[in-house]
């Protein structure tokens, strides 16, 4: 039997700056893509405006009879729905793509080598930095879209709630999409499969388009679908956010979220033991 | 000097793995890359593990900082056990790992040591000496705010040590710390190594294919490794001496080509511009005839002593010899 050094346990203060530590570097990696990020900019704004008279006209489409004009209230509603989405995408992507480059440079095992758990310190850098990028993406396609169209999108401190139940469902889902990425890294095709289901889904939450029953009960086990039919309840109804049930209530919006969030936690900790336990851990 | 823990040499073992062994795949496909192996390394001592590409250092160096999750036995760093008492064992180690950046290359070296040093608890009025302290050792504080991806490899490779050294481990695993740089960078890093392990008392597990000028120069022990079993584990003096030749070599000052005729049968020369070697069998008339015959010749002699092997020359006779016995210390299955 051999004597222990004396090694105190961590404190709550060493995980909060292990914790600012990954924030801060979330934040230089996401100054490094500002580039990336300018360059994306006008897609999103290209997007809604593009999609505004098209959602939901599929019958004027097939007659040929589109009217190629833009209606304030429909675009206004394409951009509310850009806000939860634009967040899953930078989130799960940049969640991908970075841990993508760390494994490649075999930073990742450094990361490791960290006395603290390894989601916290991969999951949380990334949040606060896709937070700060999805910020700017929004409010730069709100500016940008209501140079043609004007938007009509009346604040309620509400919508923070969906928002935040948005945020948690796309870090549960970015934990998963990293779990995957430790075992099997050449996922990115998955990855985009992934946001283009929670995208089409999430959009039977808007009033603009119309989808089978069927349709419509699957994209409730999707993570943006209520978040979004709640977003839109308490900005353009002016109805309570607190309902129960429905598009948007909030016990399918709360059991999605959570439901995604403890089975990203727990996709990453399989991932995590999986690639230790086949020896991938730093290799691409 | 800032220590990330209260960590104290004892009278225990920095490492100790029992019984550790990692099997690839199941079944037919099984493949082991480590067998089980017990291996214990005491405080402040420098260990070489050697072995030919593919052999399992690597895998034994991340199985024991928990990287590769073994499929048999325990690891115990600074004595705390890696499965059950994870955080504390990880506060153990510093670790340079092969083939790996290590750290990151868009964020300057003093940027990565302030990451690394909180990703290891530490606050950052505890980083920031510590930090300073590495990097003009280093001689890397001129240059410590730019990117490490603009450094000379020899430099990021520095840069990667000092993030290791972070929060001053006792224990360090240098896998592979010398591969791809250029012959003034790696005597530099090797002289730092030897600093940290003769003046900082560093437990350092280092695995190298430059067995001369790394192992055998830093390496109290050594440990070679063949096909993920570890078939040698002697002090580094032992384990030259037991590979000892019965025959003597003798040193000659310059180039002395007409001395080979004269030589008896079974000798064996080596000439250049400076020296002359001449290595004859062990038998003591035959050595007294050849230095009296180089007296007479008024040869001007530099050394007789047995011969001894490089490392170079052990390890490939181990190697190479399937029928070379297993020659383990007793520290080594303590």
């Amino acid at each position: 039997m051999t004597g222990k050094t004396p090694t105190p346990a961590l404190t709550a203060r060493a995980y909060l700056a292990a914790l600012g530590n990954e924030i801060r570097k979330g934040f230089r990696f996401a100054w490094a893509e500002r580039l990336q990020i300018l360059i994306e900019l006008p897609m999103f704004a290209a997007l809604a405006l593009l999609l505004g008279p098209l959602l939901g006209q599929g019958n004027r489409i097939v007659n040929g009879s589109t009217t190629w004009t833009l209606d304030s209230h429909t675009t206004s509603i394409l951009v509310m729905w850009f806000v939860p989405f634009t967040f899953f995408y930078m989130q799960v992507v940049k969640m991908f793509w970075r841990l993508l480059a760390e494994i490649q440079a075999g930073t990742i095992e450094q990361v490791f080598l960290s006395p603290l758990p390894a989601w916290v310190v991969v999951a949380v850098g990334r949040v606060a930095a896709a937070f700060l990028e999805t910020l700017f993406v929004a409010a730069s396609t709100y500016g940008i879209v209501s140079i043609f169209v004007p938007l009509q999108i009346e604040w309620n401190a509400a919508a923070l709630l969906p928002l935040l139940s948005g945020a948690l469902g796309a870090i549960g889902v970015s934990l998963m999409i990293a779990g995957a990425t430790l075992v099997w890294q050449r996922i990115q095709l998955v990855n985009d499969a992934v946001l283009m289901v929670v995208m089409i889904f999430s959009a039977s939450a808007l009033p603009l388009i119309t989808v089978p029953s069927w349709w419509s009960e699957i994209s409730h086990f999707l993570p943006l679908t209520d978040v979004t039919g709640s977003l839109y309840r308490a900005l353009f109804t002016h109805q309570p956010v607190l309902v129960a049930w429905g598009m948007g209530g909030l016990v399918p919006m709360l059991a999605t979220t959570l439901g995604y969030l403890a089975a990203g936690i727990l996709a990453f900790g399989l991932g995590a033991r999986a690639a230790k336990r086949h020896g991938t851990l730093g290799r691409y | 000097m800032i220590r990330a823990t209260t960590t104290s040499v004892d009278d225990g073992l920095a490492i100790e793995v029992t019984g550790l062994g990692k099997t690839y795949g199941r079944g037919a496909t099984a493949r082991p890359a480590v067998r089980p192996t017990t291996l214990s390394l005491p405080w402040g001592q420098v260990l070489g593990l050697l072995g030919p590409n593919g052999a399992g250092k690597t895998t034994l160096i991340k199985m024991i900082c928990g990287l590769v999750t073994p499929t048999a036995g325990s690891v115990r760093v600074g004595g705390w056990d890696l499965t059950t008492d994870r955080s504390r064992a990880m506060l153990q180690i510093g670790a340079v790992l092969e083939g790996s950046r290590n750290v990151y290359w868009p964020m300057s070296a003093w940027e990565n040591l302030l990451y690394f040093g909180r990703l290891k608890g530490l606050r950052a009025a505890q980083i920031k000496p510590r930090a300073e302290h590495l990097l003009r050792d280093l001689d890397l504080w001129e240059r410590r705010h730019e990117q490490v991806g603009s450094y000379s490899r020899g430099m990021q490779q520095k840069v990667a040590v000092a993030a290791a050294l972070i929060n001053d481990p006792p224990i360090l695993l240098l896998d592979e710390p010398t591969l791809g740089l250029d012959v003034e960078s790696a005597l530099t890093f090797k002289e730092w190594i030897a600093r940290l392990a003769r003046e900082e008392h560093k437990t350092i597990l280092l695995t190298t294919h430059h067995l001369h000028d790394v192992a055998q120069e830093l390496a109290d022990r050594i440990a070679v490794i063949r096909s993920g079993e570890i078939i040698t584990d002697l002090p580094t003096r032992e384990l030259l001496a037991r590979h000892a030749e019965d025959r003597w070599e003798i040193r000659l000052a310059g180039s002395l080509d007409h001395l080979v005729g004269a030589l008896p049968g079974g000798a064996q020369t080596s000439i250049d511009h400076n020296e002359t070697r001449i290595w004859l069998p062990d038998n003591q008339a035959g050595l007294y005839a050849v230095l009296d015959h180089l007296r007479d010749t008024g040869a001007r002699l530099v050394s007789v002593e047995k011969s001894m092997p490089s490392l170079e020359e052990v390890f490939l006779r181990l190697l190479h010899d399937p029928a070379a016995p297993a020659l383990v210390s007793k520290e080594a299955t303590r």
